[in-house]
């Protein structure tokens, strides 16, 4: 058998795995994980391969190496697979969760006005130890920082179970809408309590 | 029956509009400050191409093709505003993409007693009769809800999708619930678009959608 006639023998061998490969039915619930194309391969000078129903050819990605008999490359096809996300994962379980806004920066620590986001309730006022705050979020702590607390169970995948305590600060580029209009409303209340607008 | 406690939960934000994919890298998240530089370097990067781009770090899992954008968030995920703040912050920097329309998303997993009471669940959302005389034991595999927002307007088009289904993650009595609440804003076909108003529905509706899909839960597990 020739080198292209084997190459070829392989590819249509490949291409019947990758159509296999790629099922259109969802894996579970409508939960994406990503996505997943199967590859099919040609060799040039050979007849493309059919394409699954819906599918839809890309373009090669891959540089096309030279064989003996011609050159092959590959190329994405579509649909798109959606497949299950694994459940081979730590999960995070909240019981309680705050958003905080950091009203004043201490040494070690910082006060920060808490409302909860679990149930309805009035806002708390906490001392927090700057020791809890992700290094990476540390250079967010700054007055007026919006952050979220969470404290619920860690499951891990091996079975055990611990209790856990996390900050977040948030990261957004701009003030939101929300924020300005809210922050513009305290400014015009003050502005009435010392009789100015 | 009192709404079993969630075992899992999560959300998701689908975006509708026209991105480059190649853009919404890694990288580029930690490069916006947007995700944390061990998230950046801990990502799972499935496809990186002109036509899609798939990526999961530990709190998120992210799908942009040309004409949509999807966040979803993971089983380590602390809060559902994680997921909220990554899209706002990657519209808010690419303010001039076209959003065309905007799905909150969120679901459970509850895990219920035992197949008697998942039975009730399933019997009492879709009674069995009119399959009775046909089919042995017939069960709910998967409903699906539509309604209108609550004062919606008659001709809102915009729905409210509601599924039920047995959970793929809580075996073997497990019910999962996804609330996915779409909002247009735009025609495709509206040149003058950008992500604006994506990012105003976002932060004016977010709270009301989080409210109602828990109200929905709790009015799903009420009726039996």
């Amino acid at each position: 058998m020739s080198p292209a006639a084997e190459l070829a023998d392989i590819l249509a061998q490949d291409n019947a795995t990758a159509h296999q490969a790629s099922p259109l039915e969802r894996a579970g619930n409508d939960e994406v994980a990503f996505l997943v194309r199967p590859r099919v391969r040609y060799l040039a000078g050979f007849p493309l391969p059919d394409l699954p129903d819906g599918a839809e050819d890309l373009e090669t990605i891959e540089p096309v190496e030279p064989v003996e008999g011609g050159s092959w490359g590959r190329r994405f096809v579509s649909p798109a697979v959606w497949t299950m996300a694994s459940p081979s994962t730590d999960t995070f379980r909240a019981l309680q969760r705050w958003e905080g806004v950091v009203l004043e920066c201490r040494d070690e620590s910082f006060l920060a006005r808490l409302t909860d986001l679990t149930e309805e309730g009035p806002t708390e006022e906490v001392e927090l130890s700057l020791s809890d705050v992700p290094r990476e979020d540390l250079d967010l702590v700054e007055l007026g920082a919006v952050f979220y607390w969470s404290i619920g169970y860690r499951d891990e995948v091996g079975g055990g179970r611990s209790r856990s305590s996390t900050l977040r600060f948030r990261r957004l580029p701009l003030w939101s809408k929300q924020e300005l209009e809210a922050a513009a409303e305290r400014a015009a209340g003050i502005a009435r309590v010392f009789g100015e607008g | 029956m009192t709404e079993p406690v969630s075992e899992q939960h999560g959300n998701a934000l689908l975006l509708e509009g026209s991105f480059n994919p190649k853009i919404f890298q890694p990288a580029w998240l930690a490069a916006q400050s947007l995700i944390r530089e061990a998230e950046f370097e801990s990502a799972d990067i499935q496809i990186l191409h002109e036509e899609v781009v798939a990526f999961t770090i530990d709190w998120a899992r992210l799908e942009v093709r040309r004409d949509q954008l999807t966040v979803l968030s993971t089983p380590k995920s602390e809060t559902p505003e994680q997921v909220r703040d990554l899209v706002l912050g990657m519209i808010q920097i690419l303010d001039h993409t076209p959003v065309y329309s905007v799905a909150l998303q969120f679901f459970a997993h509850y895990a219920l007693k035992d197949q008697a009471e998942r039975d009730k669940l399933g019997w009492t959302l879709v009674p069995p009769d009119p399959f009775k005389d046909n089919l042995q034991r017939p069960g709910m595999r998967t409903l699906k809800v539509l309604g209108r927002r609550p004062g919606a307007a008659e001709d809102d088009e915009d729905r409210v999708a509601v599924v039920i289904e047995p959970s793929a993650r809580i075996r073997p009595n497990g019910v999962y619930v996804n609330v996915s609440d779409h909002y247009s804003l735009a025609e495709p076909s509206d040149s003058n678009v950008g992500a604006e108003p994506a990012i105003g529905c976002i932060e004016e509706r977010w709270k009301d959608s989080m409210h109602r899909a828990r109200n929905i839960a709790t009015g799903i597990f009420s009726v039996t």
